[in-house]
């Protein structure tokens, strides 16, 4: 699958089949997150991820964002405590907008092996930090659901007047 | 307490402390799947088609709500007399 192909093609998944996503899979899943660029290389995001059933269903109860029973959760998390000592000022908002880069990577290949994602904020970081026993520098920031799919939504419009070309007019369109 | 309203109450709990800071819209979203997963659990325990029916046209409007730019209100409204459709013929 060609990435402009993906990347047009992608939706928010809400409704997963049973079928289990295997550990090299997740790897090769989780290593594309990593390779997504990040302020000043400062890779202060943190993935947790979470396959066993019984802590799904778990953090399914305290994440209302969350539509569907993936076979796979990823927390993506900021370390708040590097990203201070070491990002300088605006470090957090960095990693945030680093993590969210990264959740595209996982995003747009999850989606070229068919399965499904949906990225979610709607969830309660103060229960997930103690369900999962986060130390207080992990600051969970933004929840993806993962599974095979069989059907995709259709696309929501999207709108063209948020595009500006600005150029010196001699560019032909 | 049965644990899938336990789960519920959870869901509502959360919902709760989420909705201080989302968009206005998530709320009746949020009460729409609670009344939806309440129906679930109720349906997994006894087959009921009506309930069933009306689980199905809440998810579908539910995911119509969310992927497409439509009329709120309506569909809300739709889905309340489907509801009231059931309540009277389970009352009659």
């Amino acid at each position: 699958m060609e990435v402009k192909e993906a990347i047009l093609a992608r939706r928010s998944i809400r409704n997963f089949t049973k079928k289990r996503i295997d550990q090299r899979t997740l790897e090769d899943i989780l290593k594309c997150a990593i390779f997504a660029p990040s302020a000043g290389n400062g890779q202060f995001w943190r993935f947790i991820c979470i396959t066993d059933e019984r802590t799904i269903e778990k953090v399914l109860v305290i994440s209302p964002g969350l539509h569907g029973i993936p076979q796979v959760l990823i927390i993506g998390c900021i370390d708040i405590k590097e990203a201070n000592e070491k990002g300088g000022d605006g470090a957090t908002t960095n990693a945030l907008i680093d993590l969210a880069m990264s959740f595209q990577n996982i995003m747009l290949l999850a989606f070229e092996m068919n399965i499904g994602s949906c990225v979610v904020r709607s969830f309660s970081k103060k229960g997930l930090k103690r369900l999962l026993d986060l130390p207080d520098r992990c600051c969970p920031e933004l929840l993806m659901s993962l599974g095979y799919f069989d059907s995709l939504p259709k696309c929501p419009p999207r709108r063209k007047d948020v595009i500006t070309i600005w150029d010196d007019g001699t560019n032909e369109s | 307490m049965n644990r899938d309203l336990l789960k519920i109450v959870g869901f509502l709990l959360a919902s709760a402390r989420g909705l201080l800071e989302e968009p206005k819209e998530y709320g009746p979203l949020r009460l729409l799947e609670a009344a939806s997963r309440i129906i679930g659990y109720e349906t997994e325990e006894k087959d009921d088609d009506e309930l069933s029916t009306l689980k199905n046209l809440i998810d579908s409007k539910k995911l119509e709500i969310m992927e497409k730019d439509c009329d709120f209100a309506s569909i809300l409204d739709e889905i309340l007399l489907k509801y009231l459709d059931l309540f009277d013929a389970k009352n009659s």
